[in-house]
């Protein structure tokens, strides 16, 4: 008899390798989905942000090379990093599941390169897939993001959402890091050798060495030196030695990072019985189902609290912005102020009466005075390449007024001897490293060459008038103002006009219409508080259009163009970096911000201000949600495949005795370690963090600071709230995998 | 067929470095039917997978039909595993998502050989082994001694020269047991096959032609059959019982 016995009719199902391996595939799925949900959700939240960043509509908002750039940037790197890393941590685990297969495939004596090309042809299939649908869906979901941001902030702006390639292209970018990382993880997983560790690979447990007692305490001790070395020496040696710290002093942040590791670690993986041996035992399976998976739970937990972190920030960011902007010139004595060079034939009183008439609303009160510009010398601070701050002599043109005048314009009383000066602040002003208030050494009057040396007496404040004068405007006697005065032609003279409007309303009539002799003439309006006020907008509008249209080559400035400095560059044979003609079309997003002669209007400034905070604020409240998201996520795949990695384990509790209270207690147990640790330790640095940022960058606390300080530990809650959502769902999740009945939940 | 020469082998854990395989030199010669026995932790399983190379060992060769196996490259080695050797593993190492049939066709699925022939194959041994009832059955709905006989059977696919089976009758009743021994004696009958089997089980070793008996990761001594299987299992039982470990019986 035959060994191989021969046998009627067996019918021909065709198996071929590929037929296996797709066979395999489809009992793997829900490997594949999670690893797709990964990919597709890291794109989906990285490019919808990139989409909408590097928009047109807002990249024409963004001023270039500004530090909301930078801090939007490292926003948005760090929460690049957390979707990287989450969708990495998927493709991990895909790989574990994957390897025992893997494994017994080349113990049967199948060729590496066969099974890689196989995996290769699989994994790609699955990632470029749902890295499409990830793009795509980016796109209507940045636009829809857009539409909800611009109907509950953008109230005013007629903003429109334009796409542009760069942010499409930025997604493509991150989803060919995803590939590359998804592809190195790959390579790595091929080239391992020896077999009996591929096939015991999902079950290897990664034990971190045994941690000692004070591990945690050193971790939290590195944290706060981590922050207050970054963050306090620089603000500190600046002040005291006049010598900032070089860029690579931000390395001594990864303290705060080395920090989090120890503390999270200690979380994960300390088990000694230590004093209270009852509580050791009551947590050894939850521990030791931590112990498992040691290294990979501590790195996700810090990824998790670093995003948190980024949540916190980027929204606190986003409000501190907000308020900021909302306060700019909103303590100005008058609604509206400019100033222009005396030559220029600009709209007078007549003029804009006309315009106040055609817009419904009247000026209230109208002043107008002539600053002398005066050569100047004084000297400030610059900073070299070395971060060391140096002494420089300045020599300018710089504005000034006389006392009187002052006085007459700003409600107050000034009184100034000959030979002194004062200097004109906004209010709430700090002085800054770069210059002082008593930085003036010289007066020379530039046609005559007659100089003074004057004496400093003290600050006076006017809104208006300071923002426009750099670096400040200054006031002198009457008597020295007569002096300087004399042999001054009109070259250098400004002319400054400030006024009130009021709207003329009716208890009725709301907007646009003028009202007949019923109505009553009131500063404001009865628009809504908080509204802007349509009338006063639109005569605003036309006002600084008409502002614009009369401003000629005598005033087409960049704002820190300064003749004085032309010339002498010119002489030196230097170029001047400050010259050039200014846009001066109204449609000019950025002219406002660049013209030296722009022109003051609180009103216009608000709207402006609002259309261009409500840019900061989208983009930074959206990279939070997106930090969030990502948190979320990989807290809630963390603790969902600690449940599917040992379902065993839990039966086996269950053998053992166990009954449902106490496998829900060690769910419970561990879940928590994922959720609160990460949560606690993100916010505890968050909140560290941005009270140095407040404290250190003036050495003071203002009540706004301690407001948006409050505001922040609103959004911490908020944060702890979100996450505890999840945490439920997950819980929730975790007992339907663990196999636990859920009825008494 | 099968030699062992000077094979040494340590794992490291930590810091320490624990020596498993101190030196194991052994020949199989071929149409050989040899059993490896000792005490848990001598070693055994290690030794099955140095000659496998599923693990890497720091010295000695190994001589599979007087070709050096240790220096072959990736290519190389699959194809020997794939044509020239057979596992059975301690725990079975079937794939979960593929059925009992598909599982045994596994080898020659990678090797690409024709299909009729190789299902009809694939029946043939199901039959052998009492499992073509569970033939459509998947991994999970199988009990440890099907698994068991489906492992034996897809090493005995590829008809290789040398079976390395880890333990092959652990989970079985005697009658199963039985069907195994039965399937290499019959493979080393029709295709002179080599067989080279770890058991702790004195039975199963009982009807071996050789048994290497293995203490401490070293090659203790050889018992050779000369008379009747029932004296040369007493005389097992009895080596294992001086050895001082498990003392394992099935009749
Ligand atoms: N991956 C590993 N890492 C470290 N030590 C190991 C590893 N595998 C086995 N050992 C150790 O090597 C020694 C031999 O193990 P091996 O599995 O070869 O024993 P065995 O003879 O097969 O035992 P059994 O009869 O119980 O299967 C044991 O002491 C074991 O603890
Ligand atoms: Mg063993």
């Amino acid at each position: 008899m035959s060994f191989w016995i021969r046998s009627a009719h067996w019918e021909v199902t065709m198996m071929t390798m590929s037929k296996i391996m797709a066979k395999l595939c489809k009992k793997n799925r829900e490997q594949y989905r999670l690893l797709g949900v990964c990919v597709f959700l890291s794109v989906l939240l990285v490019s919808s942000f990139t989409m909408m960043y590097f928009s047109p509509s807002i990249q024409e908002f963004l001023p270039s090379g500004g530090d909301t750039r930078k801090l939007m940037w490292l926003l948005l790197g760090v929460v690049t990093v957390g979707c990287l890393i989450f969708t990495l941590y998927g493709g991990s685990l895909f790989f574990r599941k994957k390897s025992r297969e893997f494994g017994v495939m080349l113990a049967l004596g199948a060729r590496k390169k066969m099974l890689a090309g196989q995996l290769a042809k699989e994994v790609a299939f699955v990632v470029l897939r749902y890295i499409l649908l990830g793009i795509l869906l980016a796109v209507p979901v940045s636009y829809l993001v857009w539409k909800i941001f611009q109907i509950l902030v953008i109230n005013t702006s007629q903003m429109q959402y334009r796409f542009g390639m760069t942010g499409i292209l930025a997604g493509l970018i991150f989803a060919a890091l995803l590939v590359c990382s998804i592809l190195i993880m790959g390579i790595r997983f091929v080239r391992r050798t020896d077999i009996m560790d591929i096939l015991n690979a999902s079950r290897k447990t990664e034990m971190v060495r045994e941690i000692g007692p004070y591990t945690g305490k050193l971790g939290m001790v590195l944290i706060l030196a981590g922050l207050l070395l970054a963050m306090a020496v620089p603000s500190l040696t600046a002040r005291l030695f006049h010598q900032g710290m070089p860029a690579i002093w931000q390395a001594t942040y990864l303290l705060c990072v080395l920090g989090l590791y120890l503390v999270t670690l200690s979380a994960v993986g300390r088990s000694k019985k230590g004093k209270r041996p009852e509580k050791y035992y009551n947590n050894i399976i939850s521990t030791n189902l931590m112990r498992f998976t040691a290294r990979q739970t501590t790195r996700n937990m810090c990824v998790i609290a670093l995003l948190v972190f980024v949540m916190v920030m980027a929204a606190f960011w986003g409000m501190l912005y907000y308020f900021d902007a909302m306060r700019q010139g909103s303590e100005a004595l008058y609604d509206y102020s400019v100033h222009y060079p005396a030559k220029e034939r600009q709209i007078g009183f007549e003029e804009t009466e006309k315009l106040a008439e055609d817009h419904g609303v009247s000026i209230i009160s109208y002043e107008e005075t002539d600053s002398l510009e005066l050569i100047v010398r004084y000297t400030g601070k610059d900073m070299d390449d070395q971060k060391r701050y140096f002494d420089v002599e300045y020599e300018k043109l710089a504005s000034f007024i006389s006392a009187s005048d002052f006085a007459r314009i700003s409600k107050t009383s000034v009184a100034l001897e000959e030979g002194e000066y004062q200097t004109v602040t906004p209010s709430g002003f700090r002085e800054t490293i770069w210059v002082g208030v008593d930085c003036l050494n010289e007066i020379e009057h530039p046609v005559t060459g007659e100089c003074l040396k004057p004496e400093y007496k003290g600050t006076v404040v006017s809104d208006n008038l300071a923002m426009t004068g750099e670096p400040f405007l200054f006031l002198l006697s009457d008597a020295d103002y007569e002096r300087f005065s004399e042999g001054l032609t009109d070259d250098f003279k400004e002319r400054h006009v400030l006024f009130d409007v009021g709207h003329m309303a009716a208890a009725s009539d709301t907007a646009g219409s003028v009202s007949d002799a019923a109505g009553q003439e009131v500063r404001g309006c009865t628009c809504k508080e908080g509204e802007l006020c349509p009338a006063t907008y639109d005569f605003a509008d036309a006002w600084k259009r008409a502002y614009i249209e009369r401003a000629t080559e005598l005033s087409n400035h960049y704002r820190l163009y300064d003749a004085r400095e032309e010339e002498l560059a010119l002489a030196a044979g230097e170029e001047y970096s400050y010259a050039g003609e200014i846009d001066m079309s109204p449609d000019n997003t950025q002219l406002i911000g660049e013209w030296k002669y722009a022109p003051f209007s609180k009103i216009l400034m608000k709207a402006e201000t609002m259309e261009m905070v409500a840019v900061f604020v989208v983009l930074s409240i959206y990279i939070s949600v997106i930090a969030l998201a990502a948190a979320g996520i990989m807290s809630y795949i963390r603790s969902i495949t600690i449940a599917a990695d040992n379902r065993q384990l839990f039966e086996d509790l269950g053998k053992l005795g166990a009954d449902d209270a106490y496998k829900e207690r060690v769910i419970r147990v561990q879940l928590r370690k994922i959720f609160a640790y990460p949560a606690a330790s993100g916010c505890g640095i968050v909140g560290v963090f941005s009270l140095f940022l407040t404290w250190f960058n003036d050495m003071n606390l203002e009540v706004f600071e301690i407001k948006m300080l409050l505001m922040e530990a609103v959004l911490m809650v908020v944060v702890g709230a979100v996450l505890y959502g999840v945490y439920r769902t997950a819980y929730r999740r975790t007992k339907e995998i663990a196999g636990i009945a859920s009825f008494h939940a | 067929m099968l030699q062992v020469k000077h094979l040494s082998k340590s794992y490291s854990s930590g810091d320490q470095i624990y020596p498993v395989l101190k030196d194991v030199s052994l020949e199989v010669g071929k149409g050989e039917f040899v059993a490896v026995m000792g005490p848990s932790g001598s070693g055994k399983t290690t030794l099955l997978n140095c000659i496998s190379r599923f693990i890497p060992h720091e010295q000695g060769e190994i001589l599979l039909a007087d070709s050096d196996i240790s220096n072959l490259n990736g290519e190389e080695l699959a194809e020997v595993r794939n044509r020239r050797m057979g596992f059975v593993f301690q725990d079975f190492m079937l794939l979960d998502g593929l059925s009992v049939f598909e599982n045994i066709c596994l080898p020659q699925i990678i090797a690409h050989r024709p299909i009729a022939q190789m299902e009809e194959k694939a029946r043939n041994i199901c039959r052998l082994f009492g499992i073509e009832k569970i033939m459509e059955k998947y991994p999970a709905e199988i009990s440890g001694g099907e698994k068991q006989r489906t492992a034996v059977a897809r090493a005995l696919m590829n008809q290789p020269y040398v079976i390395l089976a880890d333990e092959p009758t652990g989970n079985l009743d005697s009658k199963s047991c039985k069907a195994v021994i039965d399937a290499f004696l019959q493979a080393k009958k029709e295709m002179g096959a080599t067989i080279f089997m770890v058991t702790h089980d004195s039975f199963a070793a009982s009807f071996c032609d050789r048994v290497i008996v293995l203490k401490d990761g070293q090659v203790h001594g050889e018992l050779r059959r000369s008379r009747t299987r029932r004296e040369f299992m007493d005389e097992l039982l009895d080596t294992i019982r001086t050895l001082g470990g498990d003392d394992d019986d099935n009749e």
